[in-house]
């Protein structure tokens, strides 16, 4: 899809016409949804907050600028929503043996991409991407999954570059300490990480 | 150079956002450092498997879904808006026809006498008493204030008229007003 395409549809959408919003609903509910899935672990519950994503945006129209990118718009309403639901599903005080508990989620409903990896790197990214807290899932799930560089990851979360690349690499670090952890039964330092960085966070 | 510093380059590494330069250094420690060695084989084979992932198809009837959804909630925020809109109006003509039917109940009585106009005053009373208990309510709140009743109910009366004028034209006018609002992303949380 166009960016001016995309920008027409936003300001007929803007104007009061559901249809043109309906095809930005279209356009965009592959990479909302799959930000969503990543970030929640599991699909009904990504159908939600992927739902509630576009109603909010559909409400907040009047804020968008259209000499901005829509994709980065809609998708900081979808990052914020989401780290937010991991938030409240954890409770303020978030239990460091849920973080590191938790593991993914097996989903029914939905085949994951990672039927067409290989067995080994499908059991990486679940073992990794669960350890880490919301804000810091969610730079991963953005790099990777969105190929998104510094710069739009920063538009999109709202922070400055250099604390993206700081995310990214602590992100990173925890995901390798849980590697270097797999099979130990106390994870001391992924933990210990992982609690410096949610003290950042949270 | 230290470790951490070198373990902050790996991942600006594999987002190929290293110097030449920086990359100079970062080699040069990597070759005699294996406890760097060692966290940069981890950070590459992350790095690697996550660069194979790909998107997961939404299930089917998620961009119906959402519509529906705006719909209804469209179709409740004009019920609402168009109840508010009838009481709004009703109070303003019960407002107005009141004070009207106060001004004019002198004249009436003065002709009561002829059936015709004791009718009238008969109708123009049920509507004075809702002026005088409109007028009563203003009173009572701007009176106390200016210490005088007529004006209070003058300044009252319009008051309440350009505040319903105003709220109506946004009420009517909502999304083209909307569009007027300044550019902005919601960053609150995160």
């Amino acid at each position: 899809m166009s960016a001016e395409l995309e920008q027409q549809w936003a300001v007929a959408a803007m104007a009061g016409n559901e249809d043109a919003y309906a095809k930005l609903v279209e356009a965009y509910q592959l990479p909302i949804f799959n930000l969503a899935f990543r970030m929640l672990g599991n699909s009904l519950e990504a159908e939600d907050a992927a739902q509630e994503t576009f109603i909010r945006a559909y409400s907040r129209l009047h804020t968008y600028d259209p000499g901005r990118k829509f994709s980065s718009w809609i998708l900081s309403i979808a990052s914020h929503y989401c780290v937010d639901r991991l938030r409240r599903r954890h409770g303020t005080t978030l239990s460091m043996e849920e973080i590191m508990g938790q593991r993914w989620i097996p989903d029914e409903h939905i085949k994951p991409e990672e039927q067409t990896l290989l067995s080994e790197e499908r059991a990486l990214i679940r073992q990794t991407l669960d350890v880490l807290p919301g804000p810091y899932r969610l730079v991963i799930v953005l790099r990777y999954w969105h190929d998104l560089g510094y710069e739009e990851i920063a538009t999109v979360t709202g922070d400055t570059v250099s604390a993206v690349k700081s995310r990214l690499h602590r992100a990173r670090e925890m995901m390798a300490q849980e590697m270097r952890n797999a099979g130990e039964a106390k994870p001391k330092r992924t933990r210990r990480i992982a609690e410096n960085a949610l003290s950042r966070s949270f | 150079m230290p470790c951490q510093e070198v373990s902050e380059m790996m991942s600006l590494e594999l987002d190929g956002a290293l110097s030449d330069k920086e990359r100079r250094s970062f080699e040069a420690h990597l070759a005699a450092c294996g406890e760097c060695q060692k966290e940069w084989a981890l950070f590459r084979r992350i790095n690697s498997a996550y660069k194979m992932v790909k998107f997961t198809q939404p299930p089917p009837g998620l961009t119906e879904a959402v519509m529906a959804r705006i719909r209804h909630q469209a179709l409740k925020r004009s019920i609402v808006r168009g109840s508010l809109l009838v009481m709004g109006a009703s109070l303003l003509a019960a407002l107005t026809i009141g004070l009207a039917a106060l001004a004019l109940f002198p004249l009436l009585t003065s002709l009561a006498q002829y059936p015709f106009f004791a009718a009238l005053l008969e109708m123009a009373e049920g509507f004075a008493s809702v002026g005088r208990v409109c007028a009563y309510a203003v009173e009572l709140v701007l009176g106390t204030i200016l210490q005088s009743g007529a004006p209070a109910l003058a300044i009252g009366y319009l008051m309440l008229a350009v505040g319903l004028v105003i709220w109506w034209t946004r009420v009517l006018l909502l999304p083209q007003t909307r569009l007027a609002g300044s550019p902005r992303v919601d960053r609150n949380q995160g």
